[in-house]
């Protein structure tokens, strides 16, 4: 049984009028009527296929928060009606009517007052969405930066924050370069209709283009944070974030409409909408931190709990997992017995730009003779972003007043660059392609580190 | 510098305030203008009510009557004074194009 009705994603602007009318007259000639719009898509209903002809045209005054068509649009729409066009569906400040005439005179006749009408329509409806976008874009970005910064070595190689990355700096690009391109039609556009001409074509298939490209990226950016949240063990939460921000989305529209029917004027809806945005917002971020807390994301099942028991009763739980490592402290001729209870713990974070390992070996504390290590390697490929890491990761390290960074030769260690912080056995080396960091206990003899270092360039 | 509003009157405006010399219902203005022009000059209904308004805000027109979503309009002394305005500055052009033209007008 095919289907009656059918949604269609909205990517035109209000410029694009003539693209509009011709898409939906095409739509119209396949056997789909338009029926309603909403602030995503078309809504089209199944009907005769037929030659009918659409016009989009921008009302200005109205807006989306008009609980019912105000005097001056229900006029509007009578003046269209008398000229043959029937309105066939209407969002905001866009009207689109459509006219089973063969030859209906337009909607528009005068291009310098169909430009002011295009121009106010814009300004209530593309530069706010862009200004708002380009500013949370900037807020954002902002705020990776102080993850770059607060993590030099390991951000690259989290799928969560690159993809937040070029999804940010996708939103930037794609809102800054919407803005610009509707100012080039605007200008050219100004200048046509002051010398007697018609408003200029906008570039509507790359601007589609545009969209679709930053639709796909959100897809992939979505996957990627989805995979990194899946490695750290945060499917349910995940979930939850997914379901919560998909019903405030989905339910944004019907909310409008609800507090429409319940509303007398604009302002009203419009406040009511706006306390319901901030309630719901606050009220999503509230419920899922908590559920993310009490869902102890992040966490994954250890190997052993080994339960020590104290006397008067007291006990205390750890955790032992036994992760693959490049070299332990058995391999460096420590004596490692079952009573140390050690724990070998690996994790692993990957992108098409760095990979970055962190590897730990410890002994339950207070019971055990056994030091603890660990350490870290990140392989970048390029060089530029390695030295870009490097230097915030040392600027980072280095604190003057509790453990300046010391310079070492890096000749005995193979590497570019050598540092020690302080006189602790904390060590950080620069390769080629990689960045070593060096966790170890005092004591350690050149032999030993050699033999913890071979299989970490190796990797 | 940012030429004044309603300096020249386009061939809309100009019929649009013409019609309005009567009260008039804004439907009836497209009909009226096309039926005077003998379809020479077209006013699509959009274009209509924008012009209808800027001329109220403007005061070369008024409402005068309004029934249901109906609103009849008639021009004011302002809009009028405007009109002759226009149509001195019409003729002035055509007076220098017989003056100095090629003699295209007999």
């Amino acid at each position: 049984m095919s289907r009656e009705t059918k949604w269609e994603l909205s990517l035109f602007q209000a410029n694009d009028m003539d693209a509009i009318a011709g898409h939906f007259e095409k739509m119209e000639a396949k056997g789909w009527r338009l029926e309603a719009i909403g602030g995503w898509g078309y809504r089209y209903r199944r009907a005769e296929p037929g030659r009918v002809r659409y016009a989009a045209a921008c009302f200005p005054d109205a807006s989306v928060y008009d609980p019912a068509p105000t005097e001056g649009q229900e006029t509007y729409i009578e003046y269209c009606r008398a000229a043959g066009w029937e309105l066939a569906a209407a969002y905001g400040p866009m009207q689109y009517f459509r006219s089973v005439l063969p030859d209906p005179v337009p909607v528009e006749t005068d291009e310098a007052v169909k430009l002011k009408a295009v121009r106010r329509t814009m300004r209530k409806t593309l530069l706010p969405s862009c200004g708002l976008g380009i500013l949370l874009a900037v807020m954002y970005l902002t705020m990776q930066i102080g993850s770059f910064r607060m993590d030099p070595l390991e951000y690259f190689s989290r799928d969560l924050y690159l993809s937040l990355l070029l999804l940010l700096g996708g939103l930037f690009l794609y809102c800054a370069g919407l803005l610009a391109d509707y100012l080039v039609w605007l200008l050219r556009s100004r200048r046509a209709v002051n010398g007697g001409g018609a408003c200029v074509k906008p570039c509507t298939r790359l601007r589609m283009a545009a969209s679709i490209g930053l639709l796909a990226l959100t897809a992939v950016c979505l996957g990627l944070m989805c995979r990194d949240m899946m490695d750290r063990r945060m499917g349910v939460t995940l979930t939850l974030y997914l379901a919560v921000y998909a019903l405030l989305i989905l339910t944004a529209g019907r909310v409008l409409k609800w507090i429409k029917r319940r509303s007398g004027s604009r302002g009203e809806v419009r406040g009511k909408y706006f306390v319901y945005a901030i309630a719901a917002g606050v009220l999503a971020a509230v419920v899922l931190t908590v559920s993310a807390l009490a869902l102890g994301g992040g966490q994954r099942e250890p190997a052993e709990v080994y339960v020590k028991e104290y006397p008067g009763g007291e006990s205390i739980e750890w955790n032992i997992y036994r992760d693959t490592l490049p070299v332990t402290l058995e391999e460096l001729g420590y004596p490692v017995t079952e009573e140390d209870h050690c724990t070998y713990e690996a994790e692993i974070h990957r992108t098409f730009l760095a990979s970055h390992r962190v590897y730990r070996q410890r002994a339950m504390a207070y019971g055990s003779e056994l030091p603890e290590i660990g350490y870290t390697v990140t392989v970048m490929g390029w060089d530029w972003l390695r030295e870009i890491c490097w230097e915030r990761f040392l600027e980072k390290m280095d604190d003057p007043d509790i453990w300046p960074l010391r310079e070492l030769d890096p000749a005995p260690w193979g590497a570019l660059e050598a540092y020690q912080q302080d006189d602790l056995a904390t060590y950080y080396l620069l390769y080629p392609d990689r960045i070593i960091t060096l966790n170890l206990w005092s004591g350690a003899s050149a032999r030993q580190i050699e033999g913890l270092l071979k299989p970490l360039l190796a990797e | 510098m940012a030429r004044e509003k309603f300096q020249t009157l386009t061939e809309q405006m100009f019929y649009i305030l013409l019609c309005l010399q009567r009260e008039c219902c804004g439907v009836d203005v497209m009909e009226q203008v096309e039926r005077m022009t003998e379809g020479r000059v077209i006013i699509g209904p959009g274009t209509l009510y924008s012009l209808l308004e800027s001329f109220q805000n403007e005061g070369f027109i008024q409402e005068t009557r309004v029934e249901g979503r109906r609103r009849s309009y008639q021009i004011t002394v302002k809009g009028r004074l405007r009109l002759e305005e226009e149509v001195r500055r019409l003729r002035r052009q055509t007076e220098d194009y017989v003056k100095f033209g090629e003699g295209a007008i007999a």
